[in-house]
């Protein structure tokens, strides 16, 4: 477990920054709240991302931009034509390879500091709780229910805080689960919603949208500044432009 | 005695499936969630196929689909099918999604 906790209290001193870290997020450590405190927890954090799917990939992306010191990934299988459209640390030659050495080659080149533990596995009952409690922030960015509620059991009986993003054509969700601060996940979706299906309607500028969100959530989380979205939801119709922030408690 | 009118705000899928961003639904005159959802699956049987549950009336439901978001006055309801709803209530149905 890294030193970083996301109720903004520490385990034992932060990271020191480096004079590249200064460089690097030079613009970003002028931002109102988060400073050089800031980028140390980012520094020190771990984020479990699961899978690095349209969603998930432009969170860890954005992630190791921002300086984030470890990242998780989980993700099953190889890359293939039709994930081309949204997955944006895909590449077309890499196509019929792992889909989780292509995103950990990406963001390596991005950020060659980022340590990254890359799981070719999708998140599961069997593994939730060994890749969680490695994690001070959980970002879930999976198609399946079973995924989601896998996930966030393993999270709530660590008192880790899950940031739940999700999209459906041009429609996209997202909430900051932290129990009992919060309600839970299955407060939400108390079991698999039968009528879900496995393949949804995506534009990958949808995807990437709520991504970029849910990745300002996850750093808001780590470095302990802003008003994360707990016990509310923004929900976005990127058809009409119409967002609207839920109050779920 | 007259029968409730609830309003329901669609969102997503629901939305999309019936083209419409409101309808207006009898509901019986001590109407509850089993008997709003009852009365919307009546009106459009795909919305059942889209929240994966059957049309069956409010006294069949012993529970109401996992995933739904149902929303009155910026608030969420229980969701449980007994939970009372009043004439003239405006309510929000929102389909939980999961696309990543």
């Amino acid at each position: 477990m890294s030193q970083n906790r996301t109720d903004n209290k520490t385990t034992g001193p932060l990271p020191q920054l480096t004079s590249d870290d200064f460089a690097l997020r030079e613009w970003q450590l002028d931002v109102r709240g988060f400073g050089e405190a800031g980028q140390q927890r980012l520094k020190g954090a771990s984020v479990l991302v699961s899978r690095v799917g349209g969603l998930g990939s432009v969170v860890a992306y954005e992630l190791a931009a921002a300086g984030v010191g470890r990242l998780i990934l989980a993700h099953a299988g190889n890359v293939r034509h039709s994930d081309l459209n949204r997955q944006l640390l895909m590449t077309h030659d890499w196509i019929g390879k792992p889909r989780i050495e292509s995103a950990t080659r990406r963001l390596k080149e991005l950020n060659p500091h980022l340590e990254i533990e890359a799981v070719p596995e999708n998140v599961s009952a069997a593994n939730a709780a060994r890749l969680v409690e490695q994690a001070d922030c959980v970002v879930d960015a999976a198609p399946l229910f079973e995924e989601r509620l896998a996930m966030n059991d393993a999270a709530e009986q660590r008192g880790i805080p899950v940031v739940e993003a999700a999209m459906y054509e041009l429609e996209a969700s997202l909430t900051v689960i932290h129990p009992p601060e919060t309600l839970r996940f299955r407060d939400l979706v108390p079991a698999v919603p039968p009528g879900w299906k496995r393949r949804f309607p995506v534009f990958g500028a949808v995807s990437g949208t709520i991504a970029c969100l849910a990745a300002m959530e996850t750093i808001k989380l780590l470095a302990g500044f802003g008003d994360p979205l707990k016990n509310r939801m923004l929900r976005m119709d990127l058809r009409s432009m119409q967002t609207q922030v839920l109050k779920l408690k | 005695m007259s029968q409730c009118l609830i309003t329901v705000e669609l969102t997503g899928q629901l939305q999309h499936h019936l083209q419409q961003e409101q309808l207006c639904l009898e509901c019986g005159q001590n109407p509850t969630l089993a008997g709003v959802l009852f009365a919307l699956t009546t009106h459009s049987p795909k919305t059942a196929e889209i929240l994966g549950t059957e049309v069956a009336p409010p006294e069949q439901q012993t529970a109401l689909p996992p995933g739904l978001l149902i929303m009155r006055d910026g608030l969420m309801l229980p969701l449980q099918p007994g939970t009372p709803v009043s004439d003239g209530d405006r309510l929000t149905l929102i389909p939980m999604i999961s696309g990543g």
